[in-house]
C-alpha cells in the first residue's frame, strides 16, 4: 500500500453522517430527516447536542443547555469577548464579523471556552482520586498548588470571587429533576474545601463541565458543544455600538496612550 | 438577595489608568485631542520611515524596536518569502478561495484564511509548539533528541502531511541558511529532519517558521506572527484570483461521491 493511500480514498469522496439529497428533497442527519423528524419537534439545542456529540438528548437536557447559554453571556461590553462586539459595532463591521471576533476572543487561556477541556480533564482526575480514597485536602495539596500559586481549573475567575451564576444553574438543574452525579459531588467537595481555605469557589465553567461529565460526555465533546456559549452578549454589545456614533465606543485622546518608547530619532542605515 | 458562598465579591485589583506602549507616539493636534498631527514609531517619524525603509524593515522595527541591520533585514526578508504562499491546496488558502468564489465580502477573505491557518496541523498553533520544541532541544544532537512521535508527527513542525516527507520546507531551509550569520536553529532542524526521514517524516513549513524565528531572535509569539503575516500574502492572492469567477469554478462533489451514513444518533 502506498503511504498516501488514506488520502487517495478521500480525494474525490466524502463520507458523512449527514447531507443533502437534492433529488429527494431530504436533508439527513444521523439517520434522521432534518426536515421531517426534527423541524418543529426538536429544539435548536437538541440539534446542537446532536451535531456536536452525535447524541440526541432528551429535551430537558437541551433546556438545561439553553439556560447555560443565558447564564454565560451578558450584555456587558467590558467583558473581553463582548468588547469585540462593541469594537465591531463602533467600526461598522458586519454583525457576523463582530460576533465571530467575540467568539474567537473567548478561545482564551483565561476565560470562556478555551479552558473547558482542561477543566473537564481536571474534574475527571478529581473524581477518580476521590473514588480511590484520596481526601480532598490531599488532592488539593497534590494537584492544586503550583509552586507558590494555587491553580484549580474550573475554579476562581477574573475580577471577582464567587460566581453568582452557580445558584441559578443549581436551581435549573433541580427543576429539571437532575440529581448531582459523582463528578458534580466531587467538584462541590473541592469547592467547599477551596472556599474554606482560599475563599475561591467553583466557577460556572467548572459547574457546567462537572454536570456534563455526569451526563457521560467526554472532555472533547464538552468543549465542542460549548463553542458558542458567549454568543448572546456579543450581539447586544455589537448592536448598541453600531447604533451609536462611529468610533463612539470608548474613544481615546492621543494623550490617553502613555508612550514609553525611544525619543524622536532619524533613520540611519548601514 | 440571599448571600451564599457563591455570591460574588470584588477582588482588590488595580487597573491601569492608561494603555502603555513603546511602539507608537501620537502627538495630538491643537484643535482636536483625538486627531494626531505627528506620529512616531519607536521614535522614527512616519515620513522618515516611508522615505527610507522597506516593508521588511518596518516588520523588524515594529517587532523588535529597531530598524534591522542589513544582514537582519536580508534574513527576515528571505524568511517572509519562504513562508509567503502555502499554495491553493492548504486548507487556509482553500477556505479563503471558497469564500471568495462564493462571494463572501472581500474584507473577510484574509480573516477567514488566517483563522483556518491557526491549527495544530500545519498552522499557527503548530508554529508555537514547534518553536518550544526546537528551543528546548537545539543544544542536543538531533539523533539524541527525544521526540513524542504520533502517527503523522515526530514532533511539532516535523512530520508528514500526506504519508511521506515534504520536500519544499527542507529545500527552503537549506536555502535560508546563507541569509543568516548564525542559523543554529535552522541547521539543527535540517539535521533533525534528516534523522527522522527514515520514518517518512521531515521538516514542515511550521517547523521552518519556528526555526527561522529563533534564528531571527524572535520570541514564540512573534514566530506565530511572522508565519501569519507572511502567509497572508498567499491567502489573499489566491482568493482574489478566484473571486471574479463564478461559484462553478470550485469543484462540487456529486451525490454519487457523497456517501451519507445511516448512523443513528447515540
Amino acid at each position: 500500500m502506498k503511504e498516501y493511500q488514506p488520502w487517495e480514498a478521500r480525494r474525490k469522496h466524502i463520507t458523512s453522517v449527514g447531507g443533502w439529497r437534492q433529488k429527494e428533497g431530504v436533508v439527513y442527519n444521523r439517520g434522521l430527516s432534518m426536515l421531517h423528524d426534527c423541524v418543529g419537534t426538536k429544539s435548536w439545542f437538541q440539534i446542537l447536542f446532536l451535531n456536536s456529540t452525535g447524541r440526541m438528548p432528551e429535551r430537558r437536557l437541551a433546556e438545561w443547555l439553553e439556560a447555560v447559554f443565558i447564564c454565560t453571556s451578558w450584555p456587558d461590553s467590558r467583558i473581553w469577548c463582548n468588547t469585540m462586539g462593541a469594537f465591531g459595532g463602533t467600526s461598522r463591521t458586519s454583525s457576523v464579523t463582530a460576533v465571530a471576533s467575540g467568539l474567537l476572543a473567548s478561545d482564551s487561556l483565561m476565560y470562556g471556552v478555551g479552558p473547558l477541556k482542561l477543566v473537564a480533564e481536571f474534574i475527571i482526575t478529581l473524581k477518580s482520586n476521590l473514588a480511590q480514597g484520596a481526601t480532598v485536602d490531599l488532592f488539593f495539596e497534590k494537584y492544586c498548588i503550583k509552586g507558590e500559586k494555587i491553580f484549580i481549573p474550573g475554579f476562581a475567575r477574573p475580577l471577582s470571587r464567587g460566581d453568582e451564576r452557580i445558584e441559578p444553574m443549581i436551581n435549573v438543574s433541580h427543576k429539571l429533576n437532575y440529581k448531582d452525579g459523582p463528578h458534580m459531588i466531587s467538584a462541590m467537595k473541592l469547592s467547599d474545601y477551596s472556599y474554606t481555605k482560599t475563599g475561591e469557589t467553583i466557577n460556572i465553567g467548572g459547574y457546567i463541565v462537572a454536570f456534563l461529565l455526569d451526563q457521560d460526555f467526554t472532555p472533547t465533546e464538552i468543549s465542542r458543544l460549548l463553542s458558542l456559549i458567549v454568543n448572546g452578549g456579543i450581539h447586544s454589545c455589537f448592536s448598541e455600538a453600531a447604533d451609536d456614533i462611529p468610533n463612539g465606543y470608548l474613544p481615546l485622546h492621543c494623550k490617553d496612550i502613555k508612550y514609553k518608547g525611544p525619543k524622536p530619532r532619524k533613520v540611519t542605515k548601514e | 438577595m440571599v448571600i451564599s458562598k457563591f455570591s460574588p465579591s470584588a477582588r482588590e485589583e488595580s487597573f491601569s489608568e492608561k494603555i502603555e506602549t513603546s511602539i507608537v507616539n501620537e502627538v495630538s493636534s491643537s484643535e482636536n485631542p483625538y486627531v494626531a498631527k505627528e506620529v512616531q514609531w519607536f521614535g522614527y517619524s512616519l515620513e522618515d520611515l516611508i522615505q527610507n525603509c522597506t516593508f521588511t524593515d518596518i516588520i523588524h522595527l515594529l517587532f523588535c524596536g529597531e530598524i534591522p541591520t542589513k544582514e537582519a533585514a536580508l534574513s527576515l526578508n528571505a524568511t517572509l518569502i519562504a513562508l509567503a504562499n502555502p499554495g491553493p491546496r492548504h486548507p487556509a488558502v482553500r477556505g479563503a478561495m471558497a469564500a471568495a468564489a462564493s462571494k463572501t465580502l472581500v474584507a473577510h477573505w484574509l480573516a477567514i484564511g488566517l483563522n483556518l491557518l491557526s491549527g495544530h496541523e500545519n498552522g499557527a498553533t503548530e508554529v508555537l509548539k514547534s518553536y518550544q520544541f526546537i528551543k528546548k532541544h537545539m543544544e542536543v544532537a538531533p539523533n539524541e533528541t527525544p521526540h513524542p512521535s504520533t502517527q503523522n508527527r515526530a514532533a511539532p513542525g516535523f512530520g508528514h502531511l500526506y504519508g511521506t516527507p515534504e520536500h519544499i520546507p527542507y529545500k527552503s531551509a537549506k536555502k535560508l541558511i546563507s541569509f543568516f550569520s548564525d542559523p543554529k536553529a535552522i541547521k539543527w532542524s535540517i539535521s533533525f529532519s534528516d534523522h527522522i526521514k527514515e520514518n517518512n517524516f521531515s521538516l514542515l513549513n511550521t517547523g521552518l517558521a519556528a526555526a527561522a524565528a529563533i534564528d531571527l531572535n524572535l520570541d514564540k509569539y512573534q514566530a506565530v506572527g511572522i508565519f501569519q503575516i507572511s502567509t497572508a500574502i498567499g491567502i489573499f492572492s489566491h482568493a482574489k484570483e478566484i473571486s471574479e469567477q463564478s461559484i462553478n469554478s470550485l469543484p462540487w462533489v456529486s451525490d454519487e461521491n457523497y456517501t451519507i451514513l445511516k448512523t443513528q444518533s447515540k
